[in-house]
């Protein structure tokens, strides 16, 4: 049975429900909020789109997360397997006629499957080696989904495309006055998104979670205390293929087309930062992860236009160093990610207060400069400095 | 929070939820005959409605582009968008048209699929273009023109020749460069003529790029009884020695690659420098410009003959080529001119003088009318008229062959594609209404 949630939770869940069920209608619903500075970006009807992708990457994400995050295999080559989901929910859907919600599924245990077949030989590499057999993986599929052999199903270089075989993902007729294509996809992406959002938060707190972790921080000790260290590790896999399968099929579905580099190298290292961003081995990661990664053009675009005389020194040129830097300053300010950062927000007060902040990179050039000003306004103290209480400073004196 | 015990309730609802989301799609499955879905018939794909003035406003026209600003191809993508700038600003300091200021926005898609996507949908429901112009690439172009023609926005003057795009004819889509079939044919007619009964080692793109190169030039060297051996490479592939050894191997006489300006380099650079192997190049139209000069070594480009459909930025003595030189000289912001300078000022050239011919009152039906109207014009560095109908939704399609030409009494030595012998012409409108 469920249990009874206090008013607070059971208030943020309805918010949050009303967020995500509600999105693709804000825009006309709060038409009148649209001028105003923040809310009004989210307002624009293109942002449904996007929040359709934020559904899809997150299932794919959740997918890398739990396998790198939570279970310390680096995979250069997750693009490989949502790459294989894609093919297979497409070729379902363009050539056998499956109904969607069946090749979605199909796809992701197809995948999954795979997956756990590649753990095994994963079992004898770590770390840097197992980065690099999977980038093989993801280096070789374009080439594997051209060959004759199955050239039949993936139709080789030409791709698979909804409009010309099979059905483009448009809505119902029953549906087709109250939605339109946008709505419709952000829909279909986004139930799928947070059921395997509850599975992965359920998975990770479970033994199997635990389990996890263990193999993770310490592999040695965790064969010690009879975790099956094989096992799980190719349960990972497995698990996050299914994720990447599930992902790849939502993928294919909203976008309709899919071609041999549509999943690349590129893309597939470009997974791995974002989680890296998001933060390892937490839900919360994936979720910011998935958010970076929809919308990572949009942050661009808005630093570059907060630039001063950005347009004279044609900051458009430099839209890939600014990116670029984003991620240098990101990683050095937090290793653990956004969601590393986060979770320690209610801490920082604390340490403020006793003055015993120490921040890396380049906050550790700005806070030093700052944190006299903040005490203050924290303590209403005479003094920044929380030894002393007559008004004067360690640094005024002579030492 | 510990875990989330789904109860009884939860479940029914997610089971719910799921039952609906079923019984809603089984109902809507069997609509592939409505209107919005494009079939593949000629003349077919969504048509804008009568009246679709998006992206056209009193003082503006909005249009849009997508073309690789970053990543291997940004060879071609940062030139084009130079020309297609300076050319922009040109027609708005020469009153735009008639009265209206062109406004272009071109997003980076890095030559790949999604991010075309993206980018291109972005263009069209957030920022509202009026029509996408010279849009880059196999792949990008083949991820987003079934969804421009199903939204009924004009996919102009595309830099891509899959004949895909432009056979079947799609009301709203047009192509530009020369389709790689009949690209393909061309060189292999050069071949067969100059090399007849020879070995042909033809690199090729692992895409439909390389194929459709292929099939063109297999069917141009058949008078030459010409044998045609083929090796392949991936996109993301730049180095091409592998490749080269093994044709070298097979005691080929020619060498054909349809390839991006990287790749093709590299293959030219290893045959000729790195193995000492002097073979003849025959090399795809897309990479007759000015970058290859510098990517593969003068020494070793020089001779590889391409073939064009325009004239080329050294041929100074042509009006055309004079003022695209004079307006990147003025609107240029510093940027040499380039043969790509030369295509982006085109194309934006081409788009005005249809936009210019729709009339003061600008719908999306009334520029493709336009557009399919256009016949007998030559752009300013055409070597041809533009014949388009109806049913030919192509503009260029007579061309000429060029070699890689280094003049060293120049210093530093001048590189052009000089053009030589006699046009080739596979114009399907040989005569005008």
């Amino acid at each position: 049975m469920t249990r009874t949630l206090p008013w607070r939770r059971v208030l943020g869940l309805a918010l949050l429900g009303f967020l995500i069920i509600g999105f693709p209608y804000f825009n006309t619903m709060f038409e009148f909020m649209s001028g105003w500075p923040l809310i009004g970006w989210f307002l624009v009807p293109f942002r449904v789109f996007q929040a359709m992708r934020f559904g899809v990457w997150l299932v794919v994400l959740m997918g890398l997360n739990l396998l790198t995050g939570y279970n310390g295999q680096i995979s250069l080559g997750y693009a490989a397997f949502v790459a294989i989901g894609a093919y297979v929910a497409a070729i379902l859907m363009t050539q056998y006629g499956a109904h969607v919600i069946v090749a979605v599924l199909a796809a992701g245990a197809f995948t999954g499957v795979v997956g756990f077949l590649v753990g095994v030989p994963a079992l004898r590499l770590s770390g840097p080696y197992l980065a690099i057999a999977t980038l093989a993986l993801v280096i070789a599929f374009p080439q594997v989904v051209k060959h004759d052999l199955v050239s039949d199903w993936t139709h080789a270089s030409q791709g698979i495309n909804f409009y010309e075989q099979g059905t483009p993902p448009l809505p119902p007729e029953i549906l087709k006055d109250r939605v339109d294509n946008n709505q419709w996809l952000y829909y279909c992406a986004i139930v799928p998104a947070v059921i395997m959002t509850i599975l992965a938060w359920n998975l990770t707190r479970s033994r199997i979670g635990r389990a996890f972790l263990a193999v993770r921080d310490t592999e040695l000790g965790a064969g010690q205390m009879g975790v099956n260290v094989a096992l799980y590790k190719m349960t990972a896999f497995g698990i996050s293929s299914f994720y990447a399968g599930i992902g790849g099929a939502l993928f294919v579905f909203t976008e309709a087309v899919l071609g041999p580099s549509t999943f690349d190298i590129n893309i597939s290292l470009t997974m791995l930062v974002m989680v890296v961003l998001g933060g390892l081995g937490s839900i919360l990661g994936s979720i910011f992860a998935a958010a970076i990664m929809a919308w990572r053009a949009d942050i661009v675009s808005e630093i570059v236009g907060v630039i001063p005389r950005g347009q004279e020194i044609r900051i458009d040129a430099l839209r890939g160093a600014i990116y670029g830097g984003l991620l240098v300053i990101a990683i050095i300010t937090g290793p653990w990610g956004l969601a590393g950062a986060v979770r320690r927000l209610p801490r920082i007060k604390d340490r403020l207060v006793a003055g015993k902040f120490r921040f890396p990179g380049v906050s550790g050039i700005v806070y030093p400069a700052v944190r006299p000003f903040l005490l203050r306004r924290l303590r209403g103290a005479k003094s920044a400095d929380p030894s002393r209480r007559d008004g004067t400073e360690a640094r005024d004196e002579p030492h | 929070m510990a875990r989330i015990r789904i109860g009884r309730w939860a479940w029914l609802l997610v089971v719910a939820l799921l039952a609906t989301m079923l019984v809603f799609s089984a109902c809507g499955g069997g609509e592939e005959e409505k209107e919005g879905t494009p079939q593949a018939t000629k003349g077919g794909g969504a048509t804008p409605s009568a009246g679709d003035t998006t992206g056209v406003t009193d003082t503006q026209i909005l249009l849009g582009g997508h073309l690789p600003l970053s990543g291997l191809a940004a060879a071609w993508g940062v030139d084009l968008k130079a020309g297609m700038d300076a050319q922009v600003a040109y027609v708005n300091d020469n009153g735009g048209v008639y009265g209206r200021m062109l406004k272009l926005i071109v997003e980076d898609d890095q030559y790949t699929g999604p991010l075309a996507s993206e980018v291109v949908r972005k263009l069209v429901e957030q920022d509202k273009v009026f029509a996408i112009v010279g849009g880059l690439g196999t792949v990008p172009d083949s991820a987003v023109y079934k969804y421009l023609e199903t939204n009924g926005v004009p996919d102009m003057l595309m830099l891509a020749g899959l004949s895909k795009f432009t056979d079947p004819v799609a009301r709203t889509r047009f192509g530009y460069l020369v389709d790689y079939t009949s690209e393909g044919r061309i060189l292999g007619q050069y071949i067969a003529q100059n090399f007849p009964g020879k070995k042909v080692g033809f690199i090729e793109q692992n895409d439909e790029f390389g194929q459709e190169g292929e099939a063109g030039l297999r069917e141009g060297v058949k008078d030459g009884n010409n044998e045609v051996v083929v090796e392949s490479f991936e996109t993301t592939e730049n180095d091409l020695s592998a490749q080269v050894s093994r044709l070298k191997n097979q005691n080929v006489d020619v060498l054909a690659i349809y390839g991006e300006p990287i790749q093709a380099t590299s293959a030219i650079k290893n045959a000729h420098e790195t193995l000492n192997w002097q073979v003849p190049v025959v090399i795809t139209g897309v990479d007759a410009v000015e970058i290859v000069g510098a990517l593969a070594g003068l020494d070793n480009i020089e001779g590889t003959v391409s073939v064009v459909y325009a004239h080329q930025v050294y041929e100074k003595d042509v009006p055309g080529i004079a003022q695209h030189l004079d307006i990147m000289a003025k609107y240029g912001a510093g940027k040499t001119p380039t043969n790509l300078t030369l295509v982006g000022a085109s194309i934006i050239e081409i788009m005005t003088k249809i936009m210019q011919d729709a009339g003061p009152d600008l719908t999306r039906e009334k520029m493709l009318d336009a557009a399919e109207a256009l016949c007998g014009w030559t752009p300013s560095a055409g070597v041809a008229p533009i014949n388009m109908s109806p049913t030919d939704h192509r503009p260029n399609e007579v061309e000429s062959y060029v070699r890689a030409t280094v003049d060293r009494s120049t210093d530093p030595p001048t590189f052009t594609w000089q053009l030589f012998g006699d046009f080739v012409s596979f114009e399907s409108t040989p005569k005008c209404p």
